[in-house]
């Protein structure tokens, strides 16, 4: 019965994709449901796939979109990348009109030609056609046909039926042919809940997904293709710049990748290594020794990038680092791996994704040699504990991995073979900032402070920046990071960067102008003076999507508060505590004497991820502490007779 | 002879304390030195920078422009790590292909008090293909450390006679500076510093002579009895002529600070820009470019891509008289054209005052430059006796056009003169309006090109006083919520910025942005009109609940009557200002609080009434509060009439948007009964 349906199908399809690729060029016929939210509809994205033998494959692909404004435009999607190993072979495009009617055409060589050089990179082999069309009226649709070779098969395109937020999808279609003696490996997500239809066999992989909605974006929403379909598919035999690799497991990944990428590329010159020798000659501690060598490369060499065909992949030598003092983030992370050969000390080259907003792990059970990395840095194994270098920066403390590589899944290449490791993960209590401060309030409202920032964990690395701005920055910066008080005067800036401790402080003086209000005999002020939360995070009458706060953290502080002599508290408030699944938080002030208040304060937000049902909650928690950081207290003019 | 060794003496001493700036001859002092001394901040110094522009003449490609540069630059600290790399563009168009040639670069670093070379080598060297106009050849030198000082030295070879504008600042200081320019007479170019620069260099010129040889080759047959022989004379003539030589040489020139509120530091930058003006053939013709105004309106003019665009009419002709049949008052001729273009022809985001594709072909299509759009809207007014002509513009991303140079301009508009007052229009935004530009073509002046020839200048400041009406009501609930209702009135540049923000939401998207940044509220009855309209200003009005507008202390009640609409800091927080802040256009707020308390309180205080003034009725803040009985009135306005504020009355305004900002703070007091 399958299979005639089967049968059935195939052959009456030919006349159905005839009458429904006129249909999908007109912008009328878009179901309603589609149009919600969207600024673009993908009418059909069909890609197939060919793999021909271990070192070629061809990538076909067909694709209907229309625009329906100028915000839609972005998601045209009619752009193809190439460099010396993939070349395109076919690539036209059509663009209708609303009604249907044939506007434009655009052939192979109308396509702009540019290098697709980004910004952090100094030089690369990697170019880009794109097509550069000026839409005259919305909706527009286009049609758009590419065919690609690929000189490898490392790395085939993914199937993501749910291109991005503002994007829905008529129907989505993801065909691979195969040698089914040349196993695959699949990861894939969201299927059931998607609808999506599986038809896969022996030697072929068939999707397909219809009617998938556009989705809005929400604030705090995890990366979307952990929450819609997505599908990676890999070889087990691949081939990469005459490279022949498998990924049967991470195991033996890594020990091909140990043996065929990495090993013979730590030699030095001999002036390096008497130097380094000389270093850590009267070091004992690895630690130590290790720190010593990170110093070194902080000190000697910077992060240039040049990705240039298998140097995408494999480091450059450290012989060269060591010439020219420079390298990308594998030719660094080798280079220090080699110094700390050197030295005895164990390190081993990790591929990491690294990403300040999104922590994005590679998925342990998909085994892949490309796709799922950006940047390699160093695992140092001690005493059962993981140390991870950074080796592209010149200023970061030794181990220190917050906001860029820190809590996800990352591949250790070790010279037995590789495995998948969780890097540190900064808790909400690690990563404290400390104010302290002693303030002094006048009679007009007046205030005066010393404050002292100590800034840990992830906290540090959003602090530790400002030392090296210029002097005229860095009092802007205070006055936006304190943008609630007005008329602030900062006096003195003074800091101190504990690298060994990973901890950084600000002490800074500062006076402020009516700070507190005053209304007849009465001073009303904050005493929550330098830690004020606010934006509140965005109502949704019906959020979507799930959300999480991916790295927690702790603010402390503690307020010493001097009220002028002839004033006395009128009201204070009561303390408050709140504690949930969220974080907790708490608020106080007491008076310590006729004239010294003391304000402490406590907001702690945890790591986790929640239903979208929990939101209201979520956003009720943050809108208490708003509330509760701006609320003010009374001070009243002693009166004259007793 | 005495004197003679005094000289020498002299010299030799005067050398040795003197840099010596030849290639090279990096010195232990300079990488010494551990900050710039006039400039502690600094990341990195160019100690020196020469750059020297001529013609080479060569008997098969004539005169070939050729740029020789050399630095020097003193890394201090790992900021200044950048300053390592060096890029190069260049074009790549065609035949017309600039090379790079002789690079030599040399990293020097100071070890055990002994100066240690380091040679860039070819690996180091990147060759990118931007796309097909342009490359950029790109290096970076190796072993850099802080202290380190670098030197390059390359020569770019031109087959363009024009000159590219030469910086003469940069984000770091320069220590000396050496540029010398020789162009023969044939070549004839203005130049200029920008004037907007806050530092303005010495520039020297001279006049000397030259000679070149140039070979000639004739052939002669003659007939004699033996047949035919052909006879080849080498010839070579000596010729004489004139070079302009341009000289600036100049010590410690500060480096260019960055400041917030400036779109393009650019425009602040010292720079040397030329201008190609004229070419004089050795027999004396004159082949003109641009020399004086006069001329550069000519020149555009006689540009086919310019002219004649003007005066093609018979491809829109059916087409506008279809459209202005019967019509006969001119400003609604004006709009109809106007709004015609806007919908019949899109921008494709490329600038330029002359015609890319062609007014015929881009009124096609539906798509064209700013020169295919605006210059076929002239034709088109014109066709329709409206007295339009073009308007060259120069945009904030350009320069400012103060000089007669045609590549002093980059964009163009339709400008309508009429009785004491100019109508511009742009037709390559969706949004705007007449009078009511993108901000990108809002910059400095425009110039009027006129059909006689004649060429004006006119001023681009827009004198619209943008108005944001607000009339907001407010009843304060028994639990001290408040609901509420808020209408309000945009016009003009407000209206066109809503427009452009809006174009694409949906109704969640709307109530999104209009609850964004008001604290806990909820609004509903989201109205907004005349969003197509745009000859009319934007109205929208909602209704809102706004649970905590109240802070409650003791017994009493604070609450600002502004609620959400107050600012909650002065945006200007700098002492001191290096470059004037540019709010585009004036405008005047006007928010109307009707107020309504509630039961069992009355007020305690009110903020007073007051007035701020900034120069006079350059900026007026007034503030007017009225209680009676359970209804309060407050009426806010902000007035600021000057939309261009120069550095030296920044501390003035700056103390203006203080007190303007604590006023609109400040709270109305409730008391219990």
């Amino acid at each position: 019965m399958i299979k005639t349906c089967r049968l059935f199908f195939v052959l009456v399809f030919p006349l159905i994709c005839l009458s429904q690729e006129e249909n999908l060029v007109t912008s009328h016929t878009i179901p309603s449901a589609l149009l919600e939210n969207a600024n673009a509809v993908v009418r059909l994205d069909d890609i197939h796939i060919e793999v021909e033998s271990y070192n070629k494959m061809v990538y076909t692909n067909k694709r209907i979109v229309t625009i329906l404004n100028s915000s839609g435009n972005s998601k045209v999607g009619t752009s193809m990348g190439y460099d010396e190993n993939v070349s395109i072979k076919k690539m036209e495009a059509k663009i209708y009109n609303s009604s249907g009617e044939e506007i434009k055409k655009f052939k192979k060589n109308d396509f702009e030609d540019v290098s697709a050089v980004d910004g952090g990179t100094l030089y690369s082999d990697s170019r880009v056609k794109y097509m550069r069309y000026t839409p005259t009226d919305y909706p527009y649709t286009v049609v758009f046909e590419t065919e690609v070779e690929y000189g490898y098969t490392a790395y085939i395109p993914r199937w993501k039926p749910i291109e991005g937020y503002y994007i829905s999808t008529e129907t989505s279609r993801y065909s691979i042919k195969y040698d089914p003696s040349n196993e695959l490996n699949i990861y894939k997500n969201y299927f059931k809940e998607f609808n999506v239809l599986n038809n896969s066999k022996d030697g072929e992989i068939y999707y397909e997904a219809y009617n998938l909605k556009a989705i809005m974006h929400e604030a705090y929403s995890p990366n979307l293709t952990d929450v819609t379909p997505y599908a990676m598919i890999n070889l087990k035999n691949f081939s990469y710049e005459g490279y022949i690799g498998n990924t049967n497991d991470w195991h033996s990944l890594g020990q091909w990748m140990h043996e065929q990428l990495l090993v013979g590329r730590t030699e030095v010159s001999e002036k390096t290594k008497s130097e380094i020798r000389s270093l850590v000659a009267n070091m004992v501690d690895p630690i130590d020794k290790a720190k010593a060598v990170y110093q070194y490369v902080q000190n000697n060499t910077r992060y240039i990038s040049v990705q240039e065909g298998i140097g995408g992949i494999q480091p450059i030598d450290a012989l060269k680092v060591d010439e020219v003092k420079y390298g990308d983030c594998k030719g660094l992370s080798n280079y220090t791996k080699a110094l700390l050969d050197l030295v005895g000390v164990e390190s081993y080259y990790t591929r990491v994704y690294a990403s300040p907003d999104n922590l994005v792990s590679i998925k342990n059970d998909f085994v892949s040699f490309l796709g799922q990395t950006n940047h390699v840095i160093l695992n140092l194994p001690y005493k059962g504990e993981n140390i991870w270098l950074e080796c592209t920066s010149q200023t970061s403390p030794f181990g220190y991995s917050a906001n860029f590589t820190d809590d996800r899944d990352v591949f250790v290449i070790t010279p037995e073979g590789g495995k998948i490791v969780r890097t540190k993960v900064y808790s909400a209590l690690e990563n404290l900032l400390d104010t302290k401060a002693n303030i002094i309030v006048t009679e007009n409202g007046d205030m005066e402070a010393k404050i002292s920032l100590n800034s840990y964990g992830t906290q540090y690395g959003h602090h530790v920046g400002i030392q090296n701005s210029t002097l005229k920055d860095q009092t802007l910066h205070y006055k936006n990071y304190w943008n609630y008080i007005n008329n602030v005067d900062v006096g003195s800036m003074t800091y101190n960067n504990d690298k060994d401790s990973i901890v950084f402080t600000e002490n800074i003086e500062l006076t402020a102008k009516k700070y507190a209000s005053q209304t007849g005999d009465r001073l009303l002020l904050s005493p929550n003076f330098f830690n004020v939360l606010s934006n509140v995070p965005t109502r949704y009458r019906d959020r979507t999507l799930p959300f999480e706060i991916e790295r927690g953290f702790y603010d402390k502080d503690d307020y010493e508060i001097s009220i002028p002599e002839n004033f006395e508290v009128e009201a204070l408030q009561e303390d408050t505590h709140i504690k949930n699944q969220f974080g907790e938080y708490a608020y106080s002030i007491v008076k310590k004497s006729e004239i010294i208040l003391s304000f402490k304060r406590t907001f702690i937000l945890n790591k986790g991820a929640y239903a979208k049902e929990d939101y209201e909650a979520f956003r009720n928690f943050w809108l208490e502490v708003v509330k509760q950081d701006k609320s003010r207290i009374i001070l009243i003019k002693k009166s004259l007779t007793p | 002879m005495t004197k003679i060794t005094c000289l020498l003496i002299f010299m030799a001493f005067n050398w040795s304390n003197a840099q010596d700036y030849r290639f090279g001859k990096v010195s232990e002092e300079e990488l010494q030195e551990v900050s710039n001394p006039t400039d502690p901040e600094a990341n990195a110094t160019i100690l020196y920078l020469s750059q020297k522009t001529y013609y080479d003449f060569t008997q098969s490609d004539g005169f070939v422009q050729i740029t020789e540069v050399y630095q020097r630059i003193k890394i201090y600290n790992k900021d200044g790590f950048d300053w390592a790399t060096e890029e190069i563009k260049l074009s790549d168009n065609g035949s017309k292909r600039e090379t790079v040639s002789g690079l030599n670069a040399v990293t020097y670093t100071l070890v055990n008090g002994k100066i240690e070379e380091t040679k860039l080598r070819k690996d180091g060297i990147f060759e990118e293909h931007n796309n097909k106009y342009w490359k950029t050849e790109k290096f970076t030198m190796p072993n850099i450390k802080e202290g380190c000082v670098i030197e390059f030295e390359y020569r770019v070879t031109s087959p363009y006679i024009s000159i590219d504008d030469m910086n003469l600042q940069y984000t770091i200081p320069i220590k000396e500076l050496d540029i010398s320019v020789r162009i023969p007479e044939y070549f004839n170019f203005n130049k200029y510093v920008n004037p907007r620069a806050t530092y303005i260099p010495k520039v020297n010129e001279s006049t000397v002579s030259r000679t070149e040889e140039v070979r000639s080759k004739s052939r002669e047959s003659n007939s004699t009895g033996f047949g035919n022989t052909v006879k080849t004379n080498f010839s070579s003539d000596k010729f004489n002529f004139k070079e302009y030589k341009t000289e600036i040489k100049l010590s410690n020139v500060p480096a260019l600070k960055s400041e917030n509120f400036v779109s393009n530091l650019n425009t602040y930058r010292t720079k040397l820009i030329w201008e190609y003006a004229f070419y004089k053939s050795p027999s004396g013709q004159i082949t003109d470019y641009a020399s004086n105004w006069d001329e550069v309106t000519k020149t555009i003019y006689d540009n086919s891509d310019f002219g004649s665009q003007l005066t093609q009419t018979n491809y829109f002709e059916d087409d506008i008289d279809a459209l202005i049949t019967g019509v006969t008052d001119d400003s609604q001729k004006l709009n109809l054209i106007y709004n015609f273009v806007k919908s019949k022809v899109k921008w494709n985001d490329y600038l330029g005052y002359t015609a890319d594709s062609g007014v015929k072909k881009a009124y096609k299509e539906g798509v064209g430059n700013v020169g295919d759009i605006n210059l076929m809207l002239t034709a088109m007014l014109r066709y329709a006796k409206i007295n339009a002509n073009p308007m060259l513009i120069s945009t904030r991303s350009n320069d400012i056009p103060l000089f007669p140079a045609t590549g002093a301009f980059n964009y163009v508009v339709a400008a309508v003169e009429v009785l004491n007052d100019v109508i511009i229009l742009d037709a390559t935004d969706k949004f705007a309006t007449p009078n009511v530009l993108p901000v990108r073509a809002i910059n400095w002046q425009g110039r009027i090109i006129r059909k006689a020839g004649s060429s004006t200048w006119f001023d681009l400041l827009p004198k619209d006083i943008v108005q944001e009406n607000v009339s907001l009501l407010a009843t304060i609930n028994g639990d001290l919520s408040i609901d509420g209702k808020v209408r309000s009135q945009l016009t003009s540049f407000a209206a066109k910025n809503f427009r452009s923000e809006y174009q694409n939401f949906n109704a969640e998207e709307q109530l999104m942005a209009v609850e964004k940044d008001k604290g806990e509220i909820e609004v509903s009855n989201y109205e907004i009109s005349d969003m197509e309209a745009l000859n009319k200003p934007i109205t929208y009005n909602y209704d809102y609940h706004l649970e905590s507008g109240i802070e409650q202390i003791g017994d009493k009640l604070f609450l600002t009557p502004m609620l959400f609409f107050a600012p909650n800091e002065n945006p200007f927080k700098q002492d001191k200002r290096e470059y004037p802040v540019d709010f585009i256009y004036s405008f005047n707020d006007r928010y109307q609080v009707i107020m309504t308390i509630p039961d069992g309180y009355e007020v305690e205080s009110m903020p007073s009434n007051s007035v701020v003034q900034f120069q006079g009725d350059a900026g007026e803040f007034k503030y007017i509060a009225k209680a009676s009985g359970k209804s309060l009135q407050f009426l806010i306005s902000i007035n600021l009439n000057k939309s261009f504020i120069l550095p030296g009355e920044y501390d003035n305004f700056k103390q203006f948007y203080q007190l303007m900002t604590e006023k609109q703070a400040e709270k109305v007091v409730l008391k219990k009964i």
